[in-house]
């Protein structure tokens, strides 16, 4: 008995682990769903893979992702873990109204998961906040200069780390940034966020991006840069909850962190698209999602569209302009609104245009073959922050 | 890579383990093992391979010599000196030589040139075991190993090649040539591994975070208790993280038919610091007491010369952890008390109530850990000062400043309760009963299955021992 007990004892164990091996090895798969994001595989093995560990770190990230079970794992723990903490806490959490708790590198203020702010003097890689943003003004000033036949246009959003919610202190990046720019005040705009009400009112509680009214407030200000005195599209009534989101702040510890998603209704002009140079049915899901039809987990991303390197939006009216969006995820709730109103729209998210258009992104080129009159850079601090030139990736 | 390493889980053992036993054959088995043995060490220092190998090298040779010349003393003497100094010399190189540097700079105005060299992993384990086989060898304790590739096999053996225990070579001296694997080894190993695994990743890493948060936080949050609960904590992490990793070198020796000393044995229900040397990091403290204590004359010399013998072996005890002066004070610590104890502590101890006894040497145990913990001595100060000079917590400044402080109510006591020796007690996995041995082994499995889900998730996962 003892003897079969021990066989058997020996033999699960060893089939469990050479079954993780052999899917990592064979049969790898190529989405981590749980942490949505591609699962890591096993890198090529070379020489100098092994000798600098890089090869041995492959191996490390992509047992982690791809033995069986390694989601439920994953889930399991955090769910255990995060349910613990959260029930621990609740007592206290009342008592810590108006203060930044850390969980696990997650920042809690009042309900919200938040980013610490940012100082203009935190180091980023090497460089101040406030070099990076020095960099990138003077890259923006000298395509400015050397393109005077586009309008160009620059929106700043402000976020949580633009304010010490704490001490009700400003970062004082958007002025720093937006005084730097040789374009004239009717070209530059930002969107505000001096209080934590404020924040909370324009912004998802379990992600950073911001919610239907901010990017609704975002949309129409910036089409008063680029068209002023052009009526904007009017919501269909108030905002309707779509379904329940977990944000991209609700992972690991706090994933048990959901909120109701609100939307707008709107009546969109007709649009044809294409994304990453293939056509498309449309970006976003928005109208699938408020016809209760979302085939989908119910994000940001999801719900607006997703962040390509190029989408291109078409509403086939050649009398109008045509506009390039150029900025990170935050436009992706803007994206259709805006298009509605010029012929052709192009936004580009520099992260990602080479990797998935397969070439550079040069914008003098990009601009003049497309007829591209005018260029709307858009973003928050992270990205007016991003190492390098914005205009070229 | 490190026993709770995905790579080594899931990679390394079931390969090894499947081609190990693919062979009835024991030299073909001894192959296996030995080239895994190397594709172990190799896959976290492919640069410093050689390092070991040619230390193995001296000792092969050495042995030869020494071997040739039995007779002649001198001769056996010389060579025997050469092969030791030699190994010495390349611990302190690799290991010392930046210390050395960096202090004579400090003293002399930062002339020398910093040598930069990397430490080698488990340097000190393979040089310890290295020094043990030529120090027997020269004693006539064990005979010579002709073959290169047993004593390769023996140095660089993967269950404890880079953080222990230190075994010797006449543990496994016969077992390298002629040993018996079988089912029961092979079930009671991987049980063994699996303990360790669970003391390391759920407790050890569970108690790491506690200690971090405090340590590596703004001293300003945290108050006396949280620096006590942080020095507590940090008791059990390296109690957890050091014994599991010898159980789990213990359990993975067994499965390949090998059988090494126990290198843990409780410490911390010792009711005396000598107790708890007992007890403590048994493989390390036996070794300086075998080739360093006793040939320096032990206890039967004049009661200076043993205080001193005990301040060499201690001092040299502390500067085997790491090359920074606070493991000189912690051995030294360690010293006073164990002096102190042989000299007049031992009667008043032995008069007091056990639990007294238990006390006593816990709390100096745990301050000699803080000891341990910090290399800077001005954060290893400010931490001593704050455990002794009273200062209120900020309970909800704690919490701000980071919730998971919350997970210490769960690892903490979870910790205290699983240093004591209960599943001995309970006589668990020993039970003749019917179905006893199918409960033990779904209940290691599902332990199992927790680490794993642990460790697929987790990124933090720090060794101790691994950089001794």
């Amino acid at each position: 008995m003892k003897k079969i007990a021990d066989a058997l004892f020996v033999g699960v164990i060893l089939m469990i682990l050479t079954a993780g091996l052999a899917r990592t090895v064979f049969s790898p798969k190529d989405v981590n769903t749980y942490e949505n994001r591609y699962a890591n595989k096993i890198a090529p093995l070379t020489a100098k893979g092994w000798l600098d560990g890089s090869f041995q770190d492959s191996v490390d990230k992509a047992l982690s992702d791809q033995v069986q079970l390694s989601e439920v794992y994953k889930r399991t723990y955090y769910n255990t873990a995060s349910r613990f903490l959260w029930t621990a806490a609740a007592p206290i959490l009342p008592q810590l109204q108006d203060r930044y708790v850390n969980a696990a590198g997650t920042l809690l203020f009042n309900g919200n998961l938040v980013y610490p702010p940012r100082p203009l003097s935190q180091d980023m890689d090497g460089e101040t906040a406030a070099e990076r943003l020095d960099g990138m003004a003077d890259n923006f000033n000298q395509y400015f200069a050397a393109h005077p036949e586009i309008d160009f246009c620059v929106y700043y959003i402000e976020r949580d780390i633009d304010l010490d919610f704490e001490a009700g202190q400003g970062m004082r990046a958007r002025e720093y940034f937006l005084n730097q720019l040789e374009l004239p005040p009717d070209r530059v705009g930002y969107l505000p966020v001096d209080s934590f009400e404020e924040f909370q009112s324009l912004f998802l509680q379990t992600d950073h991006h911001w919610n239907c009214r901010g990017s609704y407030r975002g949309y129409t200000q910036a089409l008063e840069l680029l068209l002023p005195g052009e009526p904007p599209l009017e919501p269909l009534g108030e905002p309707v909850e779509v379904g329940t989101m977990y944000g991209s702040r609700s992972l690991g510890l706090t994933s048990n962190f959901s909120e109701p998603f609100y939307a707008y209704r709107f009546d969109f002009p007709e649009m044809t698209a294409q994304r990453n140079g293939v056509p498309a049915a449309g970006y976003g899901k928005q109208a699938a999602f408020l016809a209760g039809q979302g085939d989908e987990r119910l994000t940001y991303g999801a719900f607006y569209g997703p962040d390509d390197g190029e989408a291109v939006l078409s509403t086939n009216r050649p009398e109008r302009e045509n506009l390039l969006i150029l900025g990170e995820s935050y436009d992706n709730a803007v994206i259709q609104l805006l298009a509605s109103h010029f012929n052709n729209t192009y936004a580009v998210d520099l992260r990602y245009y080479q990797p998935y258009l397969g070439e550079d992104f040069r914008f003098s080129d990009y601009v003049e073959q497309r007829g591209i009159t005018k260029v709307l850079l858009i973003g928050c601090m992270s990205y007016f922050c991003t190492d390098g030139g914005a205009l070229e990736g | 890579m490190v026993f709770s390493a995905t790579p080594f889980l899931y990679g390394f053992f079931p390969l090894v383990f499947l081609l190990y036993f693919i062979w009835n054959n024991r030299v073909w088995r001894n192959a296996v093992l030995l080239a895994a043995s190397l594709a172990f060490y190799a896959w976290g220092e492919p640069r410093l391979l050689v390092l070991m190998l040619l230390a193995t090298l001296e000792a092969y040779l050495g042995g030869l010599l020494m071997e040739r010349w039995k007779e002649d003393g001198r001769r056996k003497k010389a060579v025997f000196t050469i092969t030791a100094v030699l190994l010495a010399g390349n611990l302190f190189v690799f290991k010392y030589l930046n210390f050395v540097v960096n202090n004579l700079n400090l003293l002399a105005g930062g002339r020398l040139p910093q040598p930069g060299i990397v430490l080698p992993i488990g340097i000190s384990f393979y040089t310890f075991q290295i020094l043990s086989y030529v120090i027997d060898l020269y004693r006539g304790k064990v005979s010579v190993q002709r073959n290169f590739f047993y004593l390769l096999l023996y140095v660089s053996f993967f269950p404890q090649l880079i953080a222990g225990p230190i075994v010797r070579y006449q543990t496994v001296e016969r077992e390298i040539r002629d040993r018996r694997e079988n089912l029961e080894d092979a079930a009671a190993g991987l049980r063994r591994f699996i303990q360790g695994l669970a003391k390391k990743v759920i407790l050890a890493n569970g108690t790491a975070a506690l200690v971090e948060l405090v340590y590596k936080g703004d001293p300003a949050v945290y108050g006396t208790a949280m620096y006590w609960a942080a020095a507590v904590a940090y008791s059990l992490q390296i109690y957890f993280d050091f014994s599991g990793y010898s159980d789990m070198a213990i359990g993975l020796g067994r499965v390949f038919g090998f059988h090494f000393l126990e290198n843990f044995d409780h410490p911390y229900i010792s009711a005396s610091i000598t107790e708890f040397w007992r007890r403590w990091h048994i493989s390390m403290a036996s070794w300086f007491r075998d080739y360093i204590y006793i040939p320096l004359g032990g206890s039967r010399v004049s009661p200076a010369r043993w205080v001193v013998n005990l301040l060499i072996v201690w001092s040299l005890t502390g500067f085997w952890h790491g090359a920074e002066w606070n493991y000189l004070l912690w051995g030294l610590y360690n010293a006073a008390f164990l002096l102190a104890e042989k000299l007049f502590l031992r009667k008043a101890l032995d008069r007091l109530p056990k639990l007294l006894c238990w006390l006593y040497a816990m709390f100096f145990i745990v301050i000699s850990m803080v000891v341990f913990y910090f290399n800077d001595f001005s954060l290893m100060l400010s931490a001593l000062g704050q455990m002794f000079s009273f200062r209120p917590t900020d309970w909800l400044g704690v919490a701000a400043a980071d919730l998971s402080v919350l997970y210490g109510l769960v690892f903490l006591p979870l910790g205290l309760v699983c240093m004591l020796p209960l599943p001995r007690r309970l006589r668990l996995g020993e039970s003749d009963a019917p179905g006893a041995a199918a409960l033990n082994n779904v209940l290691h499995l599902g332990l199992a299955v927790v680490c794993m889900a642990v460790i697929v998730t987790s990124k933090y996962d720090p060794f101790i021992y691994f950089r001794f």
